[in-house]
C-alpha cells in the first residue's frame, strides 16, 4: 500500500512537471487552485461526529452536481446503509428526509452554498478513521454522482 | 430624468415589459464579463437547474462567479420598497437594461450594464421626486467568488476588506471589489453593522447602505461598479471602479458601440416570404455575439452557454466558429483556434485525462483545462479548413500545421485497428483513477462515455464520432495538398474511406431502416434511434435512397416532436423525458435533422425543423434553451442560452437554405440555395469573402450579385457563372422553386 501511494505521488509529480512544461506554472497554480476549492467545499472539515445513536456530518455544497436527486444510497466503511436508516437535512429545511423517502417523484433538492446535514445510523462501528461515500443520482443526468471522505469520527459538542 | 419614452433604444427591444417577470432570464455580457438578472429589473434569477431551483443572478467576471443576488430596495417614510416588486417598465437590448420604477413619492430610473473589456458589472439609480425626500437606498448582495465550471460549489469563508472607497471580497484565489457614489454611510455583514477595515471569515451577504437626499425636481443617482475574477487581475484593474463611476448617462453608452461596431460588419439576411425567420436570424446573430469571450489576454473565444457553461467549452466552441466564420469575424475565429490549439497536450497526462496530441474539453481563465473527451480534437482540421476557405489565407494553417499532425497522432491510437474506426469511451474513469490518488476526499461522476451526449453510454464506436473522423481526414488531406506540405495523404484517404464504407455498411439497420448509434468492439450493433445517425446523411456518406430513408425515419414522431427533436426515441426502453440525452429534445438535433433533410433535398421538410428552432429563439427573446422536455415543449435543465443551439441554425442559413459555399483563395462563390416553393426573394448584403464583400439579392428568377474586393470574384450557380471586378455586379439566372 505505501508503494501503491509511492508511486502514486511520483506519478502526480511528473504529471505536475507536464503540465508546467506544456503550459507553465502558471497552469499548475490553476488547477492547484480549483482542486484546492473542490477539496474543502464539500464536505466540512471535522463535521464527521458520534451521534448517541449514530453519525452526522455535513456537505457544505453538493458534490459535483447541483439540482435534485431522485436517489441517494451511503457507504459506512464500504457497507450499504439501510436507506431508512439514513437521513438529509437540506440547507435551510427544518424536516429531516429518510433516504427512504427519496425517488423520483419525490427527489431531494440540496441547495448551493447552504449546509446539507447528513444523519446516519450503520450497522456498529469500529472507533477510530471512518470511511464514507455518498453515492446520488440525479433526476436530469444519468450518471451517479459519488462523493468520498474518512475522517475521524469527534463526540457531539467536539472541535478537533 | 428620462420616461420610458425617451430612453427608446434605436434597435427594437428584446425585452419590453410593462410587469415584473421575475423568472425571465436576461443576459448581458461585455468581453470578459457578464451580468445575469430577470425581468423584474433586479440582479436575481432563481431557475429550475437540474430539477432543483439555483438562484443564478449575480455579476460574473472571467468566468468566474462574482456576486450571487444584488438586490436594491428603497426605504422611505418607513416604508421598503425592493426594486424587484416596484417594476413599472422595463426595456432590455443586447447592450443594456433600463427599467422603471415607483417607490412612493420616488421615481426611480434603474440602468444595468456588464462592462465592455473589463471583468465587471455597473447599476445605476436616478431618483427623482416632485418634493423634497431623504432616502435611503440599501444594496445587498452575497459574494461567491468560484468559477462557474466547478458545478454547484460555493466558497463559504471570505476575505473582506475596505480600502479607500472600496469594499474588495477574495477566497480561493478569486476577489472582486465593489464601488459606489455616492459611498455609503454604512456597511453590514450578514445584518450586523460593520465599520470597515479587515474580517475574515463566513460572510452570507454583504450590505451597503447609502442616504439620498432629494430635492424637488432634481434628480440624484446612485451608481455602483464590481469588478473582479482572478484576484491577480483585479490587482492589475484598480481603476476599473473610478473609471466606471465617472461614466455619464447612459450607462449603455459604455456598452452599445462595441455591439452596433460588430453588428455592423456582420450580413444582412432579409426573407421577404418569411418574417419569422429573419427576425431569427437577427436574434440568433446577437445571441452568438453575446457569447464572445475574451476574459484574459491570449484566451479568446465563445462560452458555451449561460448560466451554468460559462467557460470555453471546445467542442462547444468547434460547433460555434463556423456561424462565426459566415458572420464574417475570421479573426475571432482564427484566435479562438490558436487559443484552443495552445493547450494541445504534449504529452500524456492522465490527471487531466489528456493524451498526446489532444485538445483539451474546456478552458478557463487561470488557465485552468481539462481533457478527456472522445471527439472536441476530430472538430479542429475540418474548422481550419472552413476558416482557410472563407479567408483565403493560409498563414494560419501552415503555423497550425503541426498541431493537426499531432490531433491525426492522437485519433490513430484510438483506432481500432481491426475495423479501421476510433474508439470512445472510458476517458472519465482514466481521470476518476488518476485522481484516487491525490486528496484527502474524492469525488466523481461515474459516465463511461464522453461524446457530445455523454451522460449516456454510448460505447465503443459512436457513429457521429465516426462521421467526425472521416471530416476531420478528408480536412487533412485538403489542407495538406493546398499548404504544399508532406502528408501522409495516401494512409489518410485510404483511412477516410474505409470508414465511410464502415457507414454505409456495418451501422445499418434494416428493421428500422436507420442506422445504429454505435458499435461495440465486437462489432454487436448498439440499437437505439438517435439524431446522431442524421450526421451520416449530412456528410453524404450514403446512397441517395438510404439518405432519404433515413431522414425519413429521424422524422417519425418517437423521435421528432412538434418543438424539436428527441436525443432518443421515446419507444425506446431507456427513454426519459427528463434525461438530458436520453429523451430530451435538444435544438441542436433539431438543426442536425434540418441540416440532413436539406442534403436530401427534402426542403420542406428541412424548414419545418429550422421553423421549430425559429419559433423558439423568437419566443425566448433572443435567447436559445440548450434542450427541452422529451414529453413538453417545456425546457428543462437547461442553460436559457447556449451556443450550439444559435450557431448551427445560424450556418443551416448559410449553407444550406442560401447553399453558398465561399472558396476565396480560388476567388469563387458558388450559390446553390434550395429556397422553399413559392418564396419570390431573398437577400443577404456585406457577406465577407476573404478580404471583400459580397451583396445578393434574389427575386424574379434573378440573382444579383455586387463585389466589392480588392481581387475579381467569380460567382457560380447551376449552369451559369459570372466573374466579377472588384465594384462589378453581374446577373445571373437563378429560377425559383414551384409550388408542386
Amino acid at each position: 500500500m505505501r508503494n501503491a501511494r509511492f508511486r502514486g505521488d511520483l506519478s502526480l509529480a511528473h504529471e505536475g512537471l507536464q503540465v508546467v512544461l506544456g503550459f507553465g506554472v502558471g497552469s499548475l497554480h490553476g488547477l492547484l487552485g480549483v482542486a484546492e476549492l473542490l477539496e474543502r467545499s464539500v464536505y466540512e472539515p471535522a463535521s464527521l461526529r458520534r451521534t448517541p445513536d449514530g453519525f452526522e456530518f455535513t456537505l457544505l455544497n453538493p458534490p459535483l452536481r447541483m439540482g435534485a436527486f431522485r436517489s441517494a444510497r451511503l457507504l459506512w466503511n464500504g457497507v450499504a446503509v439501510a436507506p431508512d436508516r439514513v437521513a438529509v437535512r437540506p440547507g435551510l429545511a427544518a424536516t429531516w428526509i429518510p433516504f427512504s423517502a427519496i425517488d423520483a417523484a419525490h427527489p431531494v433538492d440540496l441547495p448551493v452554498g447552504e449546509r446539507n446535514v447528513f444523519r446516519a445510523h450503520p450497522e456498529p462501528a469500529p472507533a477510530g478513521r471512518q470511511r464514507v461515500r455518498l453515492e446520488l443520482h440525479s433526476v436530469a443526468i444519468p450518471p451517479m454522482v459519488w462523493f468520498e471522505f474518512a475522517d475521524e469520527a469527534r463526540p457531539v459538542g467536539g472541535r478537533t | 430624468m428620462s420616461s420610458p419614452t425617451d430612453a427608446l433604444p434605436a434597435a427594437p427591444p428584446l425585452l419590453d415589459l410593462v410587469a415584473p417577470a421575475p423568472t425571465q432570464p436576461i443576459l448581458l455580457t461585455g468581453r470578459a464579463s457578464a451580468v445575469v438578472l430577470s425581468g423584474s429589473g433586479e440582479v436575481a434569477l432563481p431557475l429550475e437547474t437540474r430539477g432543483g431551483v439555483v438562484e443564478w443572478g449575480g455579476a460574473y467576471g472571467q468566468g468566474i462567479r462574482l456576486t450571487g443576488p444584488w438586490r436594491v430596495s428603497g426605504l422611505l417614510d418607513g416604508v421598503t420598497h425592493p426594486l424587484a416588486a416596484t417594476l413599472e417598465r422595463l426595456r432590455a437590448t443586447r447592450w443594456g437594461v433600463d427599467s422603471w420604477h415607483r417607490w412612493g413619492r420616488v421615481e426611480v430610473h434603474h440602468e444595468v450594464v456588464a462592462l465592455p473589456t473589463a471583468p465587471g458589472a455597473a447599476r445605476r439609480l436616478t431618483l427623482r421626486s416632485d418634493q423634497p425626500v431623504a432616502l435611503r437606498v440599501d444594496a445587498k448582495w452575497s459574494p461567491f467568488l468560484a468559477p462557474v465550471l466547478v458545478e454547484g460549489i460555493k466558497p463559504y469563508e471570505y476575505q473582506v476588506r475596505t480600502r479607500g472607497g472600496t469594499i474588495v471580497t477574495a477566497a480561493h484565489a478569486c476577489a472582486l471589489a465593489l464601488a459606489s457614489d455616492p459611498l455609503p454611510f454604512e456597511l453590514a455583514l450578514d445584518g450586523r453593522p460593520w465599520i470597515g477595515g479587515s474580517f475574515r471569515g463566513e460572510v452570507g451577504t454583504i450590505r451597503t447602505s447609502h442616504a439620498i437626499e432629494l430635492e424637488a425636481n432634481t434628480p440624484r443617482q446612485l451608481t455602483w461598479v464590481v469588478w473582479g475574477g482572478l484576484a491577480s487581475a483585479l490587482d492589475a484593474a484598480p481603476t476599473v471602479g473610478a473609471e466606471t463611476l465617472a461614466v455619464a448617462s447612459p450607462l449603455s453608452a459604455l456598452s452599445a458601440r462595441p455591439w452596433q461596431a460588430w453588428i455592423a460588419r456582420t450580413p444582412e439576411l432579409s426573407f421577404p416570404d418569411d418574417p419569422l425567420l429573419e427576425r431569427a436570424y437577427d436574434l440568433a446573430r446577437g445571441a452568438l455575439r453575446a457569447l464572445y469571450t475574451e476574459p484574459q489576454p491570449g484566451m479568446t473565444g465563445l462560452v458555451a452557454g449561460y448560466p451554468w457553461y460559462a467557460a470555453l467549452w471546445c467542442r462547444d466552441l468547434a460547433w460555434m466558429l463556423p456561424a462565426v466564420i459566415w458572420l464574417g469575424d475570421a479573426e475571432w475565429a482564427q484566435a479562438s483556434i490558436e487559443t484552443v490549439l495552445r493547450y494541445q497536450a504534449r504529452a500524456r497526462i492522465p490527471l487531466l485525462g489528456a493524451e498526446v496530441g489532444e485538445l483539451p474539453m474546456q478552458v478557463s481563465p487561470g488557465p485552468v483545462f481539462l481533457f478527456g473527451t472522445s471527439d472536441t480534437s476530430l472538430y479542429y482540421p475540418d474548422l481550419v479548413r472552413r476558416l482557410v476557405d472563407h479567408s483565403g489565407r493560409l498563414d494560419a494553417a501552415r503555423a497550425w500545421w503541426p498541431h493537426l499532425r499531432a490531433i491525426a497522432g492522437w485519433a490513430r491510437a484510438k483506432t481500432d485497428p481491426a475495423s479501421g474506426l476510433i474508439a470512445n469511451g472510458g476517458e472519465v474513469a482514466e481521470i476518476r483513477d488518476a485522481a484516487m490518488s491525490v486528496g484527502s476526499v474524492h469525488f466523481g461522476i461515474d459516465a463511461v462515455d464522453t461524446t457530445i451526449w455523454d451522460s449516456t453510454d454510448r460505447r465503443d464506436h459512436a457513429i457521429d464520432v465516426q462521421v467526425l473522423y472521416h471530416g476531420a481526414l478528408t480536412a487533412l488531406v485538403d489542407l495538406g495538398q493546398r499548404l504544399g506540405l508532406p502528408t501522409d495523404a495516401a494512409d489518410w484517404t485510404g483511412h477516410a474511406a474505409g470508414i465511410a464504407r464502415g457507414l454505409a455498411d456495418r451501422y445499418v439497420w434494416p428493421e428500422e431502416s436507420y442506422l445504429y448509434d454505435s458499435l461495440r468492439r465486437d462489432g454487436t450493433p448498439v440499437e437505439h434511434v438517435r439524431p446522431n445517425a442524421l450526421r451520416v446523411v449530412s456528410a453524404g456518406l450514403l446512397a441517395a435512397d438510404r439518405a432519404k430513408s433515413i431522414v425519413e425515419r429521424a422524422g417519425r414522431p418517437d423521435l421528432a416532436t412538434s418543438w424539436g427533436v428527441r436525443t432518443l426515441s421515446d419507444r425506446d426502453p431507456t427513454f426519459d423525458p427528463r434525461a438530458y440525452h436520453d429523451g430530451q429534445v435538444w435544438t441542436i438535433a433539431t438543426a442536425w435533422a434540418s441540416d440532413a433533410a436539406f442534403a436530401v433535398g427534402e426542403v420542406d421538410r428541412a424548414m419545418g425543423y429550422l421553423h421549430q428552432n425559429a419559433e423558439r429563439i423568437v419566443r425566448e427573446h433572443g435567447l436559445a434553451q440548450e434542450c427541452y422536455r422529451g414529453d413538453a415543449d417545456a425546457p428543462f435543465d437547461s442553460c436559457f442560452l447556449l451556443g450550439f443551439s444559435v450557431a448551427p441554425f445560424l450556418s443551416l442559413l448559410f449553407e444550406r437554405l442560401w447553399g453558398l459555399r465561399v472558396e476565396a483563395g480560388r476567388g469563387v462563390l458558388s450559390v446553390l440555395p434550395e429556397f422553399p416553393a413559392g418564396w419570390r426573394s431573398a437577400s443577404v448584403r456585406h457577406l465577407r469573402v476573404g478580404e471583400g464583400y459580397v451583396d445578393l439579392a434574389w427575386s424574379n428568377g434573378a440573382l444579383e450579385a455586387a463585389w466589392a474586393g480588392p481581387a475579381p470574384l467569380e460567382i457560380r450557380v447551376t449552369g451559369a457563372s459570372d466573374r466579377l471586378e472588384p465594384g462589378g455586379r453581374c446577373s445571373l439566372p437563378l429560377p425559383g422553386r414551384e409550388p408542386s
